[in-house]
């Protein structure tokens, strides 16, 4: 289950990038048992409930999550606003949503929360249980390093 | 194709690139109505000036679905339909079924391109 679920995740993440915001996300090699090391500034969460219950976070940094915004609405925009805010957790509503459909077909039993924003300058993402089993995904996109982290509460 | 939308979605990023995307599309978004929840959408809503609404389904407040029950409900009787996409993220199909039997017209999956919305909306707006 956790390659079916790397798979699903990777593959979400190339379509929903090349799709919505017309870039190559190039994948690296998943690590399980941490979240992701690199520094971030803007995370994106979808908690998840359904075959599988967690919660699943899209992490960036400035850099690339104003770099997509900005490419979205043709306009420049250079800091964290309400519109890259709603961007990332939309780019994290969507990933669920895609490797859930890759997971049970067309995504039946699977629930999403409301995306939830945290913001800040070079965060480190630590677990916050002892029980929590981790998927982190480290991709590059336009030269830039991004993450997925996928925490899985049970059933996978 | 000129086009008089009433966008509903929490995000307003969403709405912004939605209406962006309906231009890339080939129509012409005029009279560009914004609400961010479907209680909001159902207070700015004037059936004589909208052409097509496309609301999100999960918001807060009133989400996709009650706002549709809500729309179709004060179109009971009047002779108008506004037809209705809902833009829904993937996995989210499967409910589209019941959506349809509230009455929605289509649905617009996220993550989408100008193609896809247009593949989705000119057979809907040509049965208006």
């Amino acid at each position: 289950m956790r390659q079916r679920l790397i798979e699903a995740l990777t593959a979400a993440v190339e379509h929903v990038f090349s799709v919505l915001c017309g870039i190559e996300a190039k994948p690296g090699g998943a690590v399980t048992g941490q979240p992701t090391s690199l520094p971030v500034d803007i995370s994106g969460i979808v908690g998840i409930e359904g075959p599988i219950t967690g919660s699943l976070a899209f992490h960036c940094r400035k850099d690339l999550a104003t770099l997509i915004t900005g490419k979205l609405l043709e306009l420049e925009v250079t800091e964290i606003d309400d519109d890259v805010k709603d961007l990332v957790g939309e780019i994290a509503n969507m990933i669920a949503g895609n490797a859930s459909s890759r997971l049970s077909g067309d995504g039946q039993g699977f629930q999403f929360s409301v995306p939830t924003i945290v913001t800040g300058r070079r965060l480190n993402v630590r677990p916050m249980r002892g029980d929590l089993r981790w998927i982190s995904l480290p991709f590059q996109a336009s030269g830039m390093s991004f993450a997925i982290d996928f925490c899985i509460e049970d059933g996978a | 194709m000129a086009l008089r939308v009433l966008v509903v979605d929490d995000s307003s990023v969403m709405r912004k690139i939605v209406c962006r995307m309906l231009a890339q599309a080939g129509f012409t978004p005029t009279g560009v109505v914004e609400a961010s929840d479907g209680a909001e959408a159902l207070d700015k809503f004037k059936p004589a000036e909208i052409d097509l609404i496309l609301s999100d389904w999960h918001m807060p407040n009133m989400d996709g679905l009650e706002f549709v029950r809500r729309i179709r409900s004060l179109e009971n009787g009047t002779g108008r339909r506004v037809p209705i996409v809902m833009v829904t993220t993937e996995g989210a199909q499967a409910k589209m079924e019941e959506a349809k039997q509230l009455g929605v017209d289509g649905y617009v999956t996220k993550p989408f391109t100008p193609d896809s919305i247009k593949e989705k909306l000119t057979p809907i707006l040509a049965g208006k």
